[in-house]
């Protein structure tokens, strides 16, 4: 797994001892059989969460913060009848929010994500990540969103943590889109403009794309001070170009056809890919934002990994925050 | 070598696939479905063009067994020599029917029609031989068969062709039909050759053609028959004076029936007397497709003709007739029954009669007979001893008495004039009788012999009287009833005629007097003493006239004013070929005349659905020529080769030796040439 995660320095660095996971990793292959998308999901997260640590991070109460004056409107039932009672004062008492994350999984269901060298498609992988991380969250209590898109949004679950809301993201999941082409701008300004909340924002997506295309939707989301991060996916063969005979290259987004004789122009292809790849690095460094990339035969639960060490960095982040009085 | 089926050869020229498969552009077929083609770019196309061929031995291999394979379905075969000379197959006996009808007249069809003759014989194959028949209502020969097939009576025909002019009569196609074929099947009998019979028919094809005498024709096997359907462009209209029947007025005036084409452009026409002085000025209404019946009145000047006017076609535009004359006739009864009792017969009897200005109706005894001068005399009571020598001289005279006999008492009174007695052994029908055996072509029954008319089923005679006649000769049955006794009967009795009614009209015996068809009986009875001709009912061109005895005859006056002589005693006048008025003269003296008519059936423009005629099982179309028959046995002498000598199936043979071949050397060949020539091509 030398390469499971090339372009995330830090993930090496944390102290998960991520070789013996891997070790015990079932193959995605395997994942995928299953058929239905909210068993495979937690499949992932329990031979995920078998080998986690317990988080100082996780499961927040919902606890009382402070008094505001009352005013003709509020809710009665948040009045405190016993200050009444000794301050013959009107007070609201204020908590904190219920949950104190809210994820956004931004998952990209265009017709390049159907693509698949194996048994499955990128689609399928990113789905079952995205799953997992919805079901994940949700054993957390915290609030997860979905927005899957193509050229344009195809549906959109604000993020919520009650019961049934998982079963709704399961099937936004499951649809598909028609579109000629990607759109990866347009979800991510529609974050950044519907979700005033600072939370985390997860885009999971083959990024085939112009990397300008998109680096300006990310900047804005980060000036929101939203986390956000990059969940890569890719074919091997999207890496690598290795197809044995020459044949006509079909763009599935587009339907525009050429000739490709993939032992001529390999070595051009991975050129161009690296070079693609390196812009949407530094880009994505330069705007704070973790880019984790991944081929659908790695496994799953790497997913998993990078989004919780990521979640824990920032978490500390934001600890350290709330400690110096930064409350939200 | 020969081949059956040439055009299977077609299939060899699917030799040139293998040749343009290995010359073609060849592009690549495989295709890749792939994420995003934005790090690709298109590789320098790989298409190659053969300009040489490769693997000659495969090509040819591939090559050979299409070419067996074609050959095997063009089922070739060695032709041995024999050859179908023409000489030996007989050719066609062709008679062409040629419609001379009146209805031929319209337009040009006589044109038409010689001009088709001329282009069928014209067609003709010098081993046929033809023979041209014209047909109305008989078959006339106009040019027969040549004695052998050497001889052409082609010169025959066309001249022939020159004098025919349509006459005046019905067309009877069936009889032409049946003759010919009969002639055709005859000739080949006669002479034992396996000639094919053929018949052209040339006619408009008229709907009323006459087909009833094909029933009876079995049609011969060889014999086809193929019409030749003239067209007549122009349209019809026809005029005919109807027959009345028991109208008084029928004397002033006459029905007048016109009767317009369905495809008729005017609708307006004028109908004018041959007196000319009272031209008609009415314009009369037929639609296209109808017949408008209406009354029209005699004109003051004795007239023969109606014309009709403002039509395109005039041969059915005239109508003869003889103008009836107005006439008194009397009627003696003799019979006590109350003339005012409905019960009793006289009361019906005078109630017909009383109503036509023309019958003056007396009623009296036997002793009256000789001052009233009666035409008949009916008597319904039974006679007297005394009175009997009146009726005896009244029937010397030559007049006619109607006796009605129905009870015992009154056939036992009437048997000296009624030529029979009361027979006990007849057996009565227990409830009651009806009438049948009714002879329709006597005059008394004439009027009812129609379809809508003829039916007496609907009349019941509750008693009639039960007598056997003495001499069946000598007594004419008009009807009988069902248990075998006579109902009316007429004999001869010195000069004059006795008709006997076996039954009463009164509503204790029968249903007849309540019936509309006695009004119509007693009628006729009158009409029947007054011993007259129908005048406008005329007769069709054709059609013979009874010349009486009386008349003693000499000669008459044909339309066109000639005259035709008659033989001594000659009964009947049958040269009524042209329509118009014919006279009958005696002695330079005219005694009668009758009108002639063409037959209206003529006028009629709707054609016959040819294919009708196959339901009287005719074999319709084109018997082959000689020279397609010989075609023919030709192809089925080849058919007979090729299935002896079978080459086909070592065709098949070698194309499955080829195919095996070209798997062998195709599976021998070096795997990866293909790579190896793509990896060339690209370079």
């Amino acid at each position: 797994m030398s390469n499971a995660n090339p372009t995330q320095s830090s993930g090496s660095k944390d102290g998960i001892a991520r070789s013996s996971d891997n070790a015990a990793a079932v193959h995605p292959e395997t994942i995928l059989r299953i058929k239905n998308l909210e068993l495979r999901a937690k499949v992932v997260a329990e031979g995920f969460m078998s080998g986690l640590h317990r988080s100082p991070y996780q499961g927040f109460s919902v606890e009382f913060t402070d008094y505001r004056q009352y005013t003709p409107g509020d809710d009665l039932r948040y009045l405190d009848w016993k200050l009444y009672a000794r301050a013959d004062r009107h007070y609201i008492k204020r908590f904190e929010d219920e949950t104190n994350l809210r994820s956004y999984l931004l998952v990209d269901l265009s017709k390049s994500m159907n693509f698949g060298s194996g048994e499955f498609r990128k689609l399928e992988y990113a789905n079952t990540i995205a799953a997992t991380l919805a079901y994940f969250f949700s054993l957390q209590r915290d609030g997860v969103g979905l927005l899957t898109f193509d050229e344009k949004i195809i549906s959109y679950i604000p993020a919520r943590f009650r019961p049934g809301h998982l079963r709704r993201l399961m099937v936004a999941l499951e649809k598909t889109g028609e579109s000629k082409s990607t759109n990866i701008a347009n979800p991510l300004e529609e974050v950044a403009r519907t979700v005033s909340k600072r939370g985390m924002v997860v885009l999971i997506s083959d990024l085939l794309t112009p990397v300008e295309q998109f680096t300006k939707s990310l900047g804005y989301l980060r000036a929101r001070g939203h986390d956000v991060m990059i969940l890569r996916v890719l074919d091997p063969k999207d890496v690598s170009l290795e197809f044995e005979s020459a044949s006509m290259f079909r763009d599935l987004e587009s339907g525009k056809e050429i000739y490709v004789d993939p032992a001529t122009i390999g070595d051009d292809y991975r050129k161009r890919f690296e070079k693609h790849r390196n812009e949407l690095k530094e880009n994505c460094d330069q705007l704070g934002v973790d880019l984790f990339e991944m081929t659908t035969d790695e496994p799953l639960e790497t997913a998993i990994f990078n989004v919780i060490q990521s979640r824990a960095r920032r978490g500390r982040q934001v600890n350290r925050a709330t400690q110096t009085g930064g409350r939200r | 070598m020969s081949v059956i089926a040439w055009l299977f050869g077609l299939g060899a020229l699917s030799v040139a696939f293998p040749f343009l498969f290995h010359l073609i552009r060849r592009t690549p077929t495989g295709q890749t479905n792939f994420s995003s083609l934005m790090f690709l770019k298109p590789s320098p196309p790989r298409l190659t063009k053969r300009s040489r061929l490769e693997n000659w031995l495969l090509l040819l291999l591939r090559c050979g067994a299409i070419l067996a394979l074609a050959l095997a379905f063009m089922r070739p075969f060695f032709r041995d020599g024999t050859q179908v000379p023409l000489a030996s197959v007989p050719g066609r006996n062709v008679i062409i029917l040629l419609d001379q009808s009146a209805s031929m007249k319209r337009g040009e069809l006589v044109d038409h029609a010689t001009t088709a003759v001329k282009d069928l014989v014209d067609e003709l194959k010098p081993q046929d031989r033809v023979a041209l028949f014209a047909y109305d209502n008989q078959l006339h020969q106009l040019a027969g068969f040549p004695d052998s097939i050497e001889d052409s009576n082609s010169a025959n025909i066309l001249s022939s062709l020159k004098t025919i002019s349509p006459s005046w009569h019905r067309a009877n196609l069936g009889m032409a039909i049946a003759t010919a074929a009969d002639q055709l099947s005859e000739l080949n009998e006669d002479e034992q050759t396996k000639a094919s019979g053929q018949i052209f028919v040339v006619s408009d094809f008229q709907k009323t053609s006459l087909l009833s005498a094909l029933q009876s024709v079995s049609w011969p096997d060889n014999v086809k028959l193929q019409a030749i359907q003239l067209e007549n462009e122009s349209t019809n209209a026809s005029v005919q004076i109807l027959r009345d029947i028991g109208e008084s007025d029928s004397i002033d005036a006459a029905r007048v029936r016109i009767r317009n084409s369905s495809d008729a452009t005017q609708d307006q026409f004028k109908l004018d007397w041959d007196s000319a002085s009272e031209a008609s000025t009415l314009d009369y209404y037929a639609a296209p497709g109808s017949t408008e019946i209406f009354s029209l009145k005699f004109p003051s000047q004795p007239a023969s003709k109606l014309t009709l006017k403002g039509d395109e076609n005039e041969f059915d535009n005239q109508f003869y007739f003889v103008q009836p004359k107005k006439r008194q006739r009397t009627v003696l009864i003799l019979g006590s029954d109350d003339p005012t009792d409905p019960e009793e017969l006289r009361y019906y009897f005078q109630k017909v009669l009383e109503s036509d200005s023309n019958v003056n109706l007396t009623i009296g005894n036997p002793d009256e007979i000789a001052g009233a001068n009666p035409q008949i005399i009916l008597v319904t009571d039974p006679v007297d001893e005394s009175s009997t020598q009146q009726i005896d001289d009244y029937l010397e005279s030559g007049g006619l008495v109607a006796f009605v006999a129905y009870d015992q008492q009154r056939v036992e009174s009437f048997s000296p004039w009624i030529g029979g007695d009361h027979d006990k052994e007849i057996r009565r029908r227990e409830k009651y009788s009806l009438l049948a055996d009714i002879d329709f072509k006597h005059p008394f029954f004439a009027p009812l012999a129609n379809a809508g008319m003829n039916d007496f089923t609907g009349i019941k005679f509750w008693n009639h009287a039960a007598v056997k006649l003495d001499d069946p000769d000598s007594n004419h049955v008009i009807a009988g009833f069902d248990d075998g006794s006579p109902a009316i009967w007429s004999r001869k009795v010195g000069n004059g005629r006795v008709l006997t009614f076996g039954f009463g009209w009164q509503p204790e015996q029968s249903q007849l007097a309540f019936s509309p068809k006695f009004v119509i009986l007693a009628i006729e009875l009158v009409e029947l003493a007054a011993n007259e001709r129908d005048p406008i009912a005329g007769l069709l061109a054709g059609q013979a006239f009874e010349l009486d005895p009386d008349w003693k005859t000499s000669k008459i006056r044909l339309p066109d004013g000639t005259f035709s002589n008659l033989e001594t005693g000659q009964a009947r006048f049958d040269e009524t070929e042209l329509p118009g008025i014919y006279e009958v003269l005696a002695n330079d003296k005219s005694v009668s005349q009758f009108a002639v008519n063409m037959d209206p059936a003529e006028s009629d423009s709707g054609t016959l659905n040819v294919e009708q005629l196959e339901a009287y099982g005719i074999s319709l179309g084109e018997q082959a020529t000689a020279e397609e028959k010989a075609e023919q046995l030709r192809a089925m002498k080849d058919t007979q080769l090729e299935d002896q000598q079978k080459i086909w199936k070592l065709a098949i043979v070698l194309a499955l030796a080829l195919i095996a071949a070209e798997t062998f050397v195709a599976s021998r060949r070096p795997k990866g040439v293909l790579v190896s020539e793509l990896a060339e091509a690209n370079a």
